[in-house]
């Protein structure tokens, strides 16, 4: 059924909706249109109703998930309320956060062709529009390849080509780029952003990257505790005018400038504001202090590695992490990372060269040893997670560190606080959202104090406010005498927490030292503001807004 | 174990249509179960190596059969063990009534031991040949929903291995021991890594069913993008699958040449039967000789 020109692609009203057995909302009352052509822009902190409310579009949400709803959303002209989500498919395509979780074929063009099917497009007409949704998403050659083998940009790019295929008036993505690199990030929100032009379908977009995301978007909505807190233009988002707007939920180009004039939507513009109140003494950059080098928790020194297929993955790493301090380790994807963050307790040993935790080599340790000085939480939080209680989990590694009695409930307690966990100690982990998941994940490496914390990819789908206290937390850590090595793509993360940073390429370390030393070898890793502020007067650029100030105040 | 996953190649089985691909395996399993003279099914056995050898994927196949070679070793001393019907009696056990090794049993379980090999061989040839989603693509004539199932399971198979390995990886960064203690304590030390796998799991298959009822999956008839044609070689192929069962079920039934085991081994030999053999060989091996057709087509 095609709609009517002027009609808007989307529309909802007085939508609210409760999941089975709950309570309290996850949608309450929420109103939302959206045009032809637009894109709208869906920001809110994690459990806000972000997803919620894209399932709405489709019909997921009642019909997959059960529960009550109130209210109507209409998409295309069509009713959705009663219809199978099947149907509503032709309408609305949905693109989820994990490109794993979308596969359904195992080659590349039959993954495409699978909604065109599914829809009943006539057969002659399928080719075409495989090859066609390919190509807008630079896939095109790789028709007969194993989804398996794409690259996890690759395959966000195949599920947006997938529905890109069967021509839907509305795109409603969840988190599209979280699990992409800077570079993957950037390549996927530009081709959207092409196709959506091209093609004039309206686009309702989640996200928490917000610096990447606003200078495409036409508007903003903005969600708290599933209701529409704020519905306008970018500019009045980023300059925060709805109330109870908090740094947790704006970009960090809004954060850093809000004494200043509107803020800046993108870097360039940033740019042009910074070296303006620059020029006229108005801008100082503060970096925070960093603590004095302490001893060499962990090192390694000439250490390579090969897989038994021979690949070799590290080519000659020396690293040397110190007491008091937080180390960001940076790269592509496949640069080694990863493989790096398993020598440190053990899981993997060198092919040659040497690794040392606490001054002693590593080689002749077992990982259940190891892993009493050095902790390493790897990118599945899940993974850790089996016992009855978030408690228990907690108190089987205070066990396992040799903590018992009143001083492993006292040490449970303690993390439990520290991690904003002592409500859910009753609570069985799987039932937690994923942001609390991983925060029992860390508690379980956290109890018994080890010196050493290692993090992969912590911030995954993590809102900016949830990444600020992760960040505070690898501080305090560091400060307390241990060590953090954090192994991200996420440029801003390093910034709220690191005092060195390593930039690994193809097995090697090819950059190496303060921020000024890494970003200038290799700038695509600088967080947003560093490269805003760069032309500053000052010691160097600023990393994160906690270190700019502007003097005279407001100008608005 | 590496399980014998589909590579693509440029060969005459590659290039098959997905129905001829299976009918061609049902052919040598039913042979593999009506014959039961040695030298039938190591005709049979002969002509599915040549297959996979023309399906340029020997290196697969033999990593493969390698490793069932133990599966089938283990199945076929037990029964020669506990067969204690043959009449020439080479061991008699620990004094064991029930234990007892005889040529007969030996030569028995030898059979066995090639007819199971024949089986698992033409298997292994077809899942390194059959695309995933050529199968899912046959049974949607009939069943899409089982066919589905089937490819998405082999989709997510090495998944889920990963997914394991990187459980117990996360299991001993906390410090756990998986392999300290005697059986029980190792039985329960998998519970860290069942529990998390199993919820993984359920979350991984919620979310794939979530994504494809997104996508029209389920919404009314479907149409298929590749409807392939069975084409003069594919019918070829065919052909000789229906008739090499038709041979095994008239050889085994009306000509003769059925050995007997128990209590003597009484075996016919001649030429009719070399000449029998070296058919079903040729009949197994025909499809190798079909022309090449640019890979597989994909249902």
């Amino acid at each position: 059924m095609p709609g009517t020109a002027d009609a808007p692609a989307v529309e909802v009203r007085g939508l609210s909706y409760w999941y089975p057995g709950a309570n309290v909302p996850a949608l309450d009352g929420v109103d939302l249109t959206v045009r032809r052509g637009e894109l709208v822009l869906l920001v809110g902190r994690s459990g806000s109703g972000k997803s919620t409310l894209l399932c709405a579009l489709d019909g997921l949400v009642p019909s997959y998930y059960g529960g009550r709803i109130r209210g109507s959303v209409t998409v295309d002209d069509v009713v959705t309320r009663g219809r199978p989500v099947g149907e509503l498919a032709r309408h609305v395509g949905l693109v989820f956060q994990d490109p794993e979780l979308q596969m359904v074929m195992s080659r590349v063009d039959n993954e495409v062709a699978f909604g065109l099917e599914s829809l009943a497009f006539p057969p002659e007409g399928i080719r075409s529009r495989v090859t066609d949704a390919l190509s807008a998403v630079g896939l095109k050659g790789k028709e007969t390849a194993f989804v398996s083998e794409l690259s996890a940009g690759q395959a966000q790019r195949l599920a947006l080509a997938s529905v890109l295929a069967t021509e839907p008036p509305v795109l409603a993505l969840d988190e599209p780029t979280s699990q992409l690199d800077p570079e993957a990030a950037d390549d996927f929100l530009a081709r959207l952003d092409r196709e959506r032009r091209a093609r004039g379908v309206a686009v309702v977009l989640a996200e928490h990257r917000l610096d990447r995301c606003l200078p495409i978007a036409d508007r903003v909505v903005v969600l708290e505790r599933g209701r529409v807190a704020f519905d306008g233009t970018p500019q009045g988002f980023a300059d925060g005018r709805w109330e109870g707007a908090s740094e947790a939920v704006l970009p960090v180009l809004s954060a850093a400038f809000r004494d200043g004039a509107p803020s800046p939507l993108t870097k360039d513009a940033a740019r042009a504001l910074a070296a303006g109140l620059a020029s006229k003494g108005r801008l100082r950059v503060v970096p925070r202090a960093s603590p004095a080098p302490g001893d060499v928790l962990v090192g390694c020194r000439g250490l390579r590695f090969s897989y038994p297929d021979g690949e070799e993955v590290l080519r000659g790493v020396d690293l040397a992490l110190r007491s008091g301090e937080v180390l960001a380790l940076m790269g592509p994807n496949g640069a080694g990372k990863s493989t790096l963050a398993r020598h440190l307790n053990g899981l993997l040993r060198p092919s040659t060269g040497r690794v040392e935790v606490l001054g002693q080599d590593a080689a002749g340790r077992a990982v259940s040893q190891l892993a009493r000085d050095v902790a390493l939480l790897t990118q599945n939080p899940g993974d850790y997670l089996f016992e009855r209680t978030v408690a228990a989990e907690l108190a089987l590694t205070a066990h396992l560190r040799g903590l018992e009695g009143d001083a492993a409930s006292a040490e449970v307690g303690a993390v439990a606080e520290e991690l904003g966990l002592a409500e859910h100690l009753g609570a069985f982990s799987w039932d937690l959202s994923a942001g609390q998941r991983q925060r029992v994940a860390l508690g379980a490496l956290l109890v018994g104090a080890p010196r050493v914390l290692v993090l992969d990819e912590p911030t995954r789908g993590m809102d900016g406010g949830h990444r600020a206290s992760l960040g505070a937390l690898l501080r305090r850590k560091a400060a307390s005498g241990g060590a953090v090595m954090v192994v991200t793509h996420d440029a801003e993360l390093a910034a709220l927490s690191a005092d060195r940073w390593v930039v690994m390429e193809a097995g090697r370390v090819v950059a190496e030292g303060g921020p000024a030393e890494a970003f200038g070898a290799r700038p695509h890793y600088a967080p947003v503001l560093w490269q805003a502020t760069a032309g500053v007067p000052g010691p160097r650029p600023a990393l994160c807004p906690s270190e700019l100030r502007i003097i005279g105040g407001a100008t608005r | 174990m590496p399980l014998p996953f589909y590579r693509p190649r440029d060969s005459p089985l590659h290039g098959l249509h997905p129905a001829a691909k299976v009918a061609l395996a049902l052919g040598v399993l039913v042979a593999s179960l009506v014959l039961t003279h040695p030298l039938y099914l190591l005709a049979v056995l002969a002509g599915t190596v040549v297959l996979a050898a023309s399906a340029r994927a020997l290196r697969g196949w033999w990593g493969f059969m390698r490793l069932f070679a133990l599966v089938a070793l283990t199945v076929v001393a037990i029964n020669v063990l506990a067969s204690a019907r043959g009449a020439t009696v080479v061991w008699g056990g620990l004094g064991l009534g029930w234990v007892s090794v005889s040529v007969e049993g030996l030569a028995f379980g030898a059979v066995m031991a090639v007819r199971l090999f024949a089986v698992v061989s033409v298997f292994t040839v077809l899942s390194l040949t059959l695309h995933p989603d050529e199968l899912t693509q046959l049974m949607s004539r009939f069943a899409y929903r089982s066919g589905l199932a089937l490819s998405l399971s082999t989709r997510l198979y090495p998944v889920v291995v990963r997914d394991a390995g990187s459980i117990v990886d996360a299991q001993r960064s906390r410090g756990l021991d998986l392999d300290a203690g005697g059986r029980l304590a190792r039985m329960r030390a998998r519970l860290p890594v069942v529990v998390p796998l199993f919820h993984t799991s359920m979350e991984r298959a919620v979310g794939i069913a979530e994504a494809m009822e997104a996508r029209g999956f389920g919404s009314g008839p479907r149409t298929r993008w590749r409807a392939h044609r069975l084409e003069w070689p594919d019918w070829v192929a065919l052909g000789s699958s229906s008739l090499l069962c038709v041979a095994s079920v008239w050889l085994a039934r009306v000509v003769g040449g059925t050995p007997t085991f128990y209590p003597r081994i009484d075996l016919p030999l001649g030429l009719v039967v070399l000449v029998a053999a070296l058919l079903l060989g040729a009949l197994v091996s025909l499809p190798a000789i079909l022309p090449s057709r640019g890979g597989a087509r994909h249902g």
